[in-house]
């Protein structure tokens, strides 16, 4: 799987927003945005809310940047505040739209095009078939190449924990794929 | 390994791990294993393509100038409400201290005691040596009644006193009788204001 962490970048220049310099801020907004998205997209099921998650999201990361002391990663911090955010705006997990799961988002592609549209869709049957937990720890883990160790810590959990869940996680999502063997349904009986 | 042990495997681990060893010997022997695998696998490849195509439909410039903003007015409105709160609690606080609760037995209240034989000046000088400060004396003009007020307790110890000395036998009765009201008034401090009806 792709490394998403390897993509993120390099840590922020962040004493120069805490400066009140709103060029830096404005280039964190534009590296972060993305993928405070994602994870609003992941965590919420919603595409609308995921939009007011990321607003608030560097609201508040503006707000209170002066309390990132700069011995964690900085991604792990913004997770944390997208989290917080996400169980403020929408507490309950949120119901699967109708319509999302009655399409199948692991059709295969074969030009490897997927339009935003069914990368949404993707991301919210995600959401709407695990339960929170595994849901973060499967995003974190198996989509970002995340290793579950950093996961743990950006989860507060422990490093066990976020096994078992990225396990029973990736068991929920291949369990349709795996229907299709001809042994699978024995071996579950 | 049979197909059992594989699909075990594959329900739980990532699929880079089973091109190794025992499972991937048997998924190069198992059509219906390589077939399911390769299918997780392409899946899971457009997952993260999916994943990784997904951007914020708000442009960059808009979202963080709104989010300055926003902080800002935050900020404005945080203070606000320190203000607000520090303004709150100063009121409750006066209210509480204005709004002591005295206890009954230290309420003053206004009584009259009308003198039989005694002056007011004379009542006066003989209260005075055991007088508390918050008990205030008065006399009432051209009457022998003497005002006091005091606490209901202090009230009855100065008439008892009065008691003992206001009669024919310890004064001379009828030497005050009807004589305007002499002496000065002690004003209670902490009672409402008595004024002296004479100086």
């Amino acid at each position: 799987m792709t490394a998403f962490s390897a993509l993120l970048p390099s840590p922020e220049p962040v004493a120069r927003i805490r400066d009140g310099d709103e060029s830096a801020f404005a280039a964190l907004v534009d590296r972060y945005r993305p993928i405070v998205f994602r994870w609003a997209i992941a965590l919420s099921g919603d595409e609308d809310d995921a939009e007011d998650i990321t607003q608030e999201v560097f609201v508040r990361v503006h707000r209170k940047l002066w309390t990132f002391r700069g011995d964690g990663s900085f991604d792990a911090w913004l997770y944390r505040i997208t989290r917080r955010v996400v169980f403020h705006m929408r507490p309950a997990t949120p119901a699967p739209a109708e319509g999302v799961i009655a399409a199948d988002p692991y059709v295969t592609d074969p030009g490897a095009r997927v339009d935003r549209q069914r990368a949404v869709a993707l991301i919210q049957n995600i959401a709407a078939t695990l339960p929170m937990r595994q849901r973060e720890v499967f995003v974190l883990c198996d989509v970002e190449g995340r290793t579950p160790a950093e996961v743990a810590k950006m989860l507060d959990m422990k490093d066990v924990s976020v096994r078992a869940s990225l396990f029973k996680a990736r068991a929920s999502i291949r369990r349709r794929i795996l229907a299709t063997h001809p042994c699978y349904r024995e071996s579950q009986r | 390994m049979n197909c059992d042990t594989y699909l075990q495997m594959l329900e739980t681990l990532p699929v880079d791990e089973l091109a190794y060893g025992d499972a991937a010997h048997h998924a190069a022997n198992c059509r219906d294993c390589d077939r399911v695998t390769r299918v997780v696998a392409e899946r899971e490849r457009n997952m993260l393509l999916a994943y990784g195509s997904i951007t914020p439909p708000v442009p960059t410039g808009p979202l963080a100038a709104h989010a300055v903003e926003l902080s800002r007015r935050r900020r404005v409105a945080f203070f606000y409400r320190v203000a607000l709160c520090a303004a709150a609690v100063a009121s409750v606080l006066m209210f509480v201290m204005t709004r002591r609760v005295i206890p009954a037995h230290a309420r003053s209240n206004v009584t009259f005691v009308r003198l039989q034989c005694l002056s007011p000046g004379q009542a006066f000088d003989i209260l005075k040596p055991s007088l508390p400060e918050d008990v205030g004396i008065s006399s009432v003009a051209s009457s022998s009644l003497l005002r006091i007020i005091a606490s209901e307790k202090e009230a009855a110890r100065i008439r008892a006193v009065l008691r003992l000395y206001d009669n024919s036998e310890m004064s001379q009765c009828g030497v005050a009788t009807g004589a305007t009201a002499v002496g000065t008034p002690v004003e209670a401090r902490a009672t409402r204001a008595s004024r002296p009806s004479r100086p």
